[in-house]
């Protein structure tokens, strides 16, 4: 339990960060015009800042799947570098 | 978009958000024994983090000088080891108050 009250005080701050980026995101999914649950639901299941920004214009623009695939991991083949560099600090 | 495609469309993103970050974690455990690539590895981070913030930290606030001045402060505190939160918010205190002060000498 301690390990994760520390966890959760760790996390604050990074929480306290995405508050701002969070508003905007809301503003801009109402601006396009998206049904209330999508971006509810995207904030859900996507951990990615700028991929949900991208996965706005990209649902409002009718985009095609494999457009959807490409954006998403071009946006996010940077955390493949920052998982390999966690997995060194977990081993020992 | 139909709520089909919006739904399928959410899916695939949450694929391709999550496999990339569990990927290398789940099928890469050993320890890197190569100096280059360990320190490369190791200082990697902080190199991607700095990329996403400089120069953009320097014209994201109303005028330069308070871009320096905010930059300045956080440098100052994150040297002197703060948390994230104080090195944060004392940047944009920073940025507040030089602008209000360019303000009152009329340079904003």
């Amino acid at each position: 339990m301690l390990t994760f009250r520390k966890g959760f005080k760790d996390g604050v701050p990074i929480a306290l960060g995405y508050l701002s980026v969070a508003f905007a995101f809301g503003m801009l999914a109402v601006e396009k015009g998206l049904p209330l649950w999508s971006p509810v639901l995207l904030s859900i299941s996507n951990f990615t800042g700028t991929g949900q920004f991208a996965g706005i214009d990209l649902i409002s623009s009718n985009a095609g799947l494999w457009e959807v695939v490409f954006t998403i991991l071009v946006i996010n083949i940077r955390y493949m570098l920052m998982s390999l560099s966690l997995s060194q600090r977990l081993v020992r | 978009m139909s709520i089909g495609k919006v739904l399928l469309v959410i899916v695939i993103m949450a694929l391709c958000t999550y496999l990339p970050r569990m990927l290398p974690l789940a099928l890469f455990r050993r320890k890197i024994k190569n100096q280059f690539l360990s320190s490369l590895l190791c200082y990697l981070p902080y190199g991607i983090l700095a990329a996403m913030v400089f120069p953009d930290i320097f014209s994201s606030t109303a005028s330069i000088i308070s871009g320096i001045a905010g930059t300045a402060a956080a440098l100052l505190l994150a040297y002197r080891k703060s948390g994230l939160l104080p090195v944060a918010v004392s940047a944009c205190v920073t940025v507040f108050v030089t602008e209000r002060l360019l303000e009152l000498i009329g340079i904003l």
